[in-house]
């Protein structure tokens, strides 16, 4: 039986049985290493892995007749068609269109993109805070073809109508309190969806460390795990606010990441150092969002018929459950 | 005996007649997806024959009307009408007088047609004008010559088939506190019994009319919730309550006579749990294969959240729950028992419309997944 080394009086001594124990308990936790080498990996227990099975769960769209007719009809499929339009027919005649876009150049000032997305972006309250300006300003450098424009003391439910006159194809409202931007509305126009979001932690691009500058290149959009019907829908209505034709010299890329229905919007740009290995840097502003409601039609707060709405002693009972 | 696949229909918006079976919880689409669009999309149903339950009639969007036999093995089960030309705008509701059909649009045109199955003709028997911005329309079933209409900014008005007037104009409740008009938009009717209508408002309400008293004003006005009522059904056993819906997919109980608590609300006796989204049709049956506690009735529900679910209502337990991939616009609950196995519905696709399809939903952008 040894001794427990605290009890020995002497230093010395001390000190070398404490070093003797301690090289025996590495010993043995080698040799545990060896021995496990051969054993398979234990997976974790995360609430992902042990998600409950949603029915509405799509896994194989493409043999979803329903599905795939009711995605080819709706509302947002129509915003998706207006982008893809142009893109179809460049494609088939590739070499002409260009030789035509390149005479059209030299006659008109600017290049005709009236088939991209756009945008307007605007508040819920009149006098803003220096942050949510701020914000406002990244949301239209980064959504190309964007304008924010001052409130000013005009409704919502006028803005939506004449904004459809000015052929928007969607309108973002931030709101604020506290001088914090806190939630997010994304309206399709003409006729929806609408979305409502909880927005927190947010970082602007200059408070980002060993952030990087912005370019005016189109970016490329990833949309990651919006896989049940409902995901898919705001999957998409997220694809319609950005142009469909990505500039890869930009190198940069926008991330919808849904993780425990907390959607992640990250902004990188990234670089292949050699073949295996490839750099990230983060540009902003970077942002989480949680989905309040998802509403039929364009704004209507108050006779607005929802799709889905956040119900959160119902819902969300089960840690275990997602609806995203 | 007759034999039935289903017991639920459900119309959605982009023009599917579905068929559910409740006790296997597996549906199936009755008519096919070819040339189907937007305009397709099915407004309401209704059965030709209450007592038997065998035929549905449904009018779509674009103002066509299909009856549908739900017999089984039956060869052709669509019979279609036709275009009817029901007026200027939107086709608001369609209802089954005996054996004619009743049309309204949202302009205020009421139209009572005879159709003829054998030569497919329709003859147009009467028309009612009753106002602008219709919202909802009913027939009494106890009474068959009753129609109920309301809209926004048109109050509740009851027709009788063989008059061109009104027998019943409900006048506007009280101004508020502040002297302001209370608006007006009826936006769910159904009747409680030959002379009592109950109807759900825009602006949250559920109100009670008497037609008999001679009272223009609801004998009971109580206010549900905070936002607008989409559908509402009454209970048959004359027991003075209702089933009301919302936009947020709240759907609860509520006694008509309970007295109002503090907050300006009535009172709730059961809550239906489980939804998501607007609730669109309400539908209350007798069942007895879902027999609980003494008592089979049983209310169906559907709505955007595209799921049909089917609750006890005495005790407000979920029996049945089915996802049919579809925003759904209405129901019919048929107190037949259907027989057990269903068949599966099975989908095929050509291969060159499903790519076409991709294209168009993922330009540009990675769609990725992780397990």
């Amino acid at each position: 039986m040894t001794k427990n080394p605290s009890e020995i009086k002497n230093k010395d001594v001390r000190t070398k049985m404490y070093l003797a124990m301690k090289k025996e308990k590495l010993k043995a936790k080698k040799k545990q290493k060896l021995e496990n080498k051969d054993k398979p990996k234990q997976v974790p227990k995360t609430l992902e892995n042990c998600r409950v099975k949603d029915e509405t769960f799509i896994n194989d769209i493409q043999n979803d007749q329903e599905v795939l007719f009711d995605l080819n009809t709706d509302e947002i499929s129509r915003n998706l068609k207006r982008k893809s339009e142009e893109k179809c027919m460049s494609q088939d005649e590739f070499e002409k269109t260009i030789q035509e876009e390149e005479a059209e150049l030299d006659e008109e000032s600017g290049p005709n993109n009236s088939n991209d997305p756009k945008i307007l972006i605007t508040t819920n309250d009149i006098k803003i805070g220096y942050r949510t300006y701020k914000f406002c300003r990244e949301l239209s450098r980064i959504l190309p073809n964007a304008d924010y424009f001052y409130k000013k003391k005009v409704r919502l439910s006028k803005i939506i109508p004449a904004a459809i006159k000015r052929d928007y194809s969607a309108i973002l409202v931030v709101n604020e309190n506290r001088k914090q931007p806190d939630g997010l509305m994304i309206s399709l126009l003409p006729d929806g969806p609408t979305m409502n979001f909880k927005l927190n932690n947010l970082k602007l691009s200059d408070e980002i460390k060993d952030g990087g500058g912005f370019t005016k290149h189109k970016p490329e959009i990833i949309m990651n795990n919006f896989n049940t019907r409902l995901g898919l829908q705001i999957g998409r209505s997220f694809a319609t606010l950005f142009p469909t034709d990505p500039q890869y010299e930009g190198r940069h890329c926008i991330t919808f990441h849904n993780q425990r229905d907390f959607i992640f919007f990250r902004h990188h740009r990234y670089i292949f150092r050699n073949a295996k290995k490839v750099g990230l840097q983060e540009l902003g502003p970077k942002f989480t969002l949680k989905l309040r409601s998802l509403q039929k039609g364009t704004f209507n707060s108050k006779f607005g018929e929802y799709e889905w709405v956040q119900k959160r002693h119902e819902m969300e009972s089960n840690r275990r459950q997602f609806s995203i | 005996m007759t034999l039935f696949d289903y017991n639920i229909f459900v119309g959605t918006d982009n023009g599917l007649l579905k068929g559910i079976n409740s006790k296997t919880r597996s549906f199936n689409n009755l008519n096919s997806m070819e040339n189907l669009t937007k305009d397709k999309e099915i407004l309401q149903m209704s059965w030709f024959d209450q007592k038997t339950q065998q035929d549905i009639f449904f009018c779509t969007k674009d103002k066509h009307l299909v009856k549908f036999n739900t017999l089984k093995n039956i060869q052709d089960p669509f019979i279609q009408f036709g275009s009817f030309d029901c007026g200027l705008g939107d086709l608001k509701g369609m209802e089954i007088i005996e054996d004619k059909i009743l049309t309204c649009v949202d302009k205020g045109l009421m139209k009572l047609w005879s159709v003829n199955e054998e030569n497919l003709s329709k003859n147009l028997v009467s028309e009612i004008k009753c106002g602008s911005d219709i919202f909802a329309i009913k027939k009494n079933p106890f009474n068959i010559n009753l129609i109920a209409t309301g809209g926004i900014e048109n109050d509740l008005k009851v027709w009788n088939l063989d008059k061109t007037e009104a027998i019943f104009k409900a006048k506007n409740v009280s101004d508020n506190w502040i002297q302001l008009r209370e608006p007006v938009w009826v936006s769910a009717i159904d009747f409680l019994d030959e002379n009592r209508v109950v109807i759900g408002t825009g602006h949250h309400q559920v109100r009670v009319y008497d037609l008999k008293t001679g009272i223009r004003k609801p004998i009971y006005n109580l206010t549900y919730g905070e936002n607008p009522i989409t559908a509402i059904s009454v209970l048959p056993d004359f027991s003075n309550r209702v089933i009301v819906g919302n936009t947020r997919g709240e759907m609860e109980m509520i006694d008509l006579r309970s007295a109002v608590s503090k907050n300006d609300q009535c009172k709730t006796i059961k809550k239906y749990k489980g939804f998501q989204g607007t609730i669109k049709s309400i539908q209350i049956e007798n069942c007895p294969q879902y027999k609980l506690n003494g008592s089979d009735l049983c209310v169906a529900a559907c709505g955007l959240d595209r799921f049909l679910r089917l609750h006890h209502v005495e005790s407000s337990s979920l029996f049945c729950k089915v996802y049919l991939k579809s925003r759904l616009n209405c129901l019919l609950f048929s107190k037949h028992e259907p027989i057990k196995p269903a068949t599966k519905q099975s989908g095929e696709m050509e291969d060159d419309q499903v790519s076409n399809i991709w294209a168009l939903m993922i330009f540009g952008v990675t769609w990725r997944q992780f397990d």
